[in-house]
């Protein structure tokens, strides 16, 4: 452990081990402080012992997760502290950007699975390549399976072809659909930077029976602002839209169709998205809805993949991913 | 993907349904149908890798940037003087350290790629806190060395365009130092590297100064050696400016950044071979130049940026001095930037503190301040009066060389690491060549610091 990488929690950074406390406890010794700062370097070099009851820059031991550098070690059974867990899905990504890319791969194995999806969501295109390439295969299949759709399309649409085929046919039904179903389009279309995990509900449904129908649906996290109304039958036709207040501030015995917006701006998949951002930002919605040449819904474009679209690149990099 | 080459499951798209696709889309809408499920896909996201010509070009990177640092002020001096003093004698030195360059090259790149991690990084984890701060005081050393070099040929430069030094050098040192830290940087780099491409001027000075090419053949493939210091000194100079320590940690460095997996390491090692064969190429023709011209005519020592000049005149005539300051520009800024980088990035790793030009002074003081200390410090040291600039610059290079086993012997401990590289260990024939080279250097810093002594003991007459 001693001059190694480790992962200083209190201080969410990744440093090195410079110098170790070691307590005595019934005749064995016991590793319970790590030193990260330069005097722990100059007290080695001179070899003087650690003096002064100053220990404020030892950092508590239980707070430090100490990685191998091998993501194979977390199925070998290492002992790990799993504090990380913790933190939020933005932090880990960060810390995960300071380490090397194995290192980051043995830390994403670390988080529970919805954990460390919601970290791969975040990081740099380039870091998740490099870290998912490495992840365990079983461990890779379920992050991936959590993932919202359009960021696993855009990760999966860099992965190599063997690769990304061999992930495709090993997820679940359902997700693996949604993912394929994006991977249709180009990248460079409204198609490739818009999300299909959207809420839709019938437009003949009754207010009362919609709350109950989308309760269960809206426990996930995603971005939830519209409800989308479709027709019963297939192809399920766009309808309407209506957001969250209005089906909460609604009266039970309304229609979906009574209280919907029937005046829909919508998007084709194969546009240019750039221009679909702008119509996107010029309208002050928060998402627009892609629809297919029958009228279908597709997917919906948020306010978040509109301002990537537009903004230069350099702050697309630090924008935060807010609604999805 | 064409029929024959498609992986199993593949097949190519004949035809596509293109009716809705904006015209933009026509050109860029790849496709190709994937087995999902059994059932058979057509996707547009995959991006076609980019294959032939183009594949190869994008490979070029640091391996290409980290050689044509190489041949720098310093590397221009030593080849020149060599040129100068020995003609066409010492050039099967460079024959056999091309070979050396591009295995040492592509050993670093592979750590790079296999561990995600800087040279410095690995050596502290491995051998240490002593054997770290050893290696980084070795590379502060000999970095800091080659950045007054690098300021001394930016100064020469500017006295061959008849620009005062003092005007130029400050001005330089300040530019590379905003370039870097704010951001633009990447483009600039383009911009240096273009103006090294001045050094093709050599090869064709080369050829037409009508060199004896039976005596080129004679120096490249039979060694001819000279009892005689300065033809050891000059030998170690060549060692030390052609594998220079801190083209191993930039090539490692970027190889990283660049974030090269150890998956997709196979087609990067090309980037080092083919850094490491073009500039030394280049190196030659700089030798067969000077000594076609130089020697011939009798000058055998070169004492300024004038002098080296002259072995452009066989192609540019009057205008030989401009050309190589431009080169000499080119090269000095290109290696002015990738050596206090690289040192920034050792100094970092051995302490742990955060590294990266996308950082900022405020997140990583030790990398910045090193980086900004040896930047300004290199410049004013340059500016010293009386400075005797050719010697200092070989010297330097002796020096790279004296220091180069030391990180050798770190490097090829490393890449024959089980536990840290995996199957990209070390092939035996890899480590026959590292070795090797090991051994030929070693040898020659031996011999050529034995009868340094000896000289100075009074045991050999000077």
């Amino acid at each position: 452990v001693l001059d190694a990488l480790i992962l200083d929690l209190q201080n969410r950074r990744a440093t090195r081990a410079n110098d170790l406390w070691l307590d005595q406890e019934g005749g064995q010794l016991r590793l319970s402080g790590a030193d990260t700062s330069a005097r722990a370097i100059l007290r080695r070099l001179f070899r003087r012992p650690y003096r002064g009851k100053d220990r404020s820059y030892l950092y508590d031991w239980r707070y430090v997760e100490f990685l191998r550098g091998d993501p194979e070690a977390v199925e070998a059974g290492a002992r790990y502290h799993r504090r990380i867990v913790h933190l939020p899905p933005g932090e880990i990504a960060h810390l995960a950007a300071a380490i090397p890319y194995l290192h980051a791969a043995e830390l994403l194995e670390l988080l529970p699975e919805q954990l460390a999806a919601d970290t791969l969501e975040v990081m740099s295109a380039e870091r998740q390549l490099q870290v998912f390439e490495e992840l365990d295969e079983v461990f890779a299949v379920k992050a991936l399976e959590r993932m919202a759709p359009d960021l696993a399309a855009d990760m999966v649409g860099h992965l190599d072809i063997e690769l990304a085929q061999y992930y495709l046919n090993r997820l679940p039904k359902a997700s693996g659909q949604r993912i394929v179903d994006l991977l249709k389009y180009p990248a460079n279309s409204v198609g490739g930077i818009m999300t299909n995990d959207v809420v839709t509900v019938p437009v003949h449904l009754k207010i009362g029976t919609a709350r109950s129908v989308l309760r269960e649906r809206l426990k996930a996290p995603d971005f939830v602002y519209f409800i989308y109304a479709v027709e019963d039958q297939a192809p399920h036709k766009l309808r309407g839209v209506l957001s969250l207040r209005q089906l909460l501030t609604s009266e039970d015995d309304q229609t979906v169709e009574e209280i919907m917006n029937p005046y829909l701006l919508a998007l084709s998949p194969f546009d240019s998205p750039t221009e679909a951002g702008y119509r996107l930002l010029n309208s002050q919605l928060a998402a627009l809805p892609v629809v297919g040449k029958e009228g279908e819904l597709l997917g919906t474009v948020t306010i978040d993949d509109a301002v990537a679209q537009v903004a230069p690149r350099s702050w697309r990099a630090q924008a935060p991913r807010v609604f999805s | 993907l064409n029929k024959n080459s498609a992986p199993q499951g593949l097949e190519p798209v004949e035809e596509l349904d293109l009716s809705r696709l904006t015209s933009h889309l026509h050109k860029h809408a790849a496709s190709l149908r994937l087995n999902i499920r059994g059932r058979s896909v057509t996707l547009r996201r995959f991006q076609r890798p980019p294959s032939g010509l183009l594949k190869w070009l994008l490979i070029l990177g640091p391996g290409l940037i980290a050689s044509s640092a190489g041949n720098d002020a310093g590397g221009i001096a030593t080849y020149s003087s060599t040129g100068a003093r020995f003609g066409y004698d010492l050039i099967w030195v460079m024959v056999v350290i091309t070979i050396s360059l591009a295995v040492v090259q592509e050993m670093c790149a592979r750590l790079g790629a296999a561990t995600g991690r800087g040279l410095l990084d690995l050596i502290r984890e491995r051998f240490g806190l002593g054997w770290s701060l050893l290696a980084m005081g070795i590379l502060f050393i000999a970095n800091s060395g080659i950045v007054v070099s690098e300021f001394l040929g930016i100064g020469a430069a500017a006295q061959l365009f008849g620009i005062s030094k003092w005007l130029v050098v400050p001005v330089a040192a300040i530019l590379l130092w905003y370039l870097i830290i704010f951001g633009s940087y990447a483009w600039v780099e383009k911009i240096f590297l273009v103006m090294t491409l001045v050094f093709f001027a050599y090869p064709v000075a080369a050829i037409l100064a009508r060199p004896d090419w039976g005596e080129v053949a004679k120096g490249a493939f039979l060694p001819r050696l000279h009892p005689d210091q300065e033809y050891l000194f000059l030998l170690v100079g060549l060692l030390g400016t052609t594998i220079t320590p801190f083209m191993q940690l930039f090539q490692q460095s970027s190889t990283v950044e660049r974030g090269v997996a150890r998956r997709h390491y196979g087609p990067e090692k090309v980037d080092a071979y083919v850094g490491a064969i073009f500039s030394n190429l280049i190196s030659i023709t700089m030798i067969i130049a000077t000594a076609a011209t130089l020697h011939r005519a009798g000058q055998t020592q070169i004492e300024s940026a004038a002098d080296a000049a002259r072995a452009l005149e066989p192609v540019a005539g009057h205008a030989a001095s401009t050309l190589f300051a431009v080169g000499l520009l080119g090269a000095s800024m290109l290696a002015g930037a990738v050596l206090p980088l690289a040192t920034a990035y050792a100094v970092s790793e051995v302490f742990g503190t955060p590294k990266g030009v996308s950082l900022d002074f405020r997140r990583a003081p030790i990398f910045f301040g090193s980086f900004t200390g040896i930047i300004f410090v290199g410049a004013l040291l340059s500016l010293m009066p009386k400075l005797p600039v050719i010697q200092w610059l070989v010297t330097v290079q002796v020096l790279n060389g004296a220091l180069l086993p030391i990180v050798l012997l770190f490097i090829l401990r490393l890449v024959n690491d089980q536990k840290l590289m995996g199957g990209l260990k070390n092939t035996p024939v890899y480590n026959i060549f590292g070795w090797g080279t090991f051994i030929l250097i070693t040898v020659a810093v031996v011999i050529m610091l034995g009868s340094q002594i000896l000289t100075v003991l009074g045991v050999i007459p000077r």
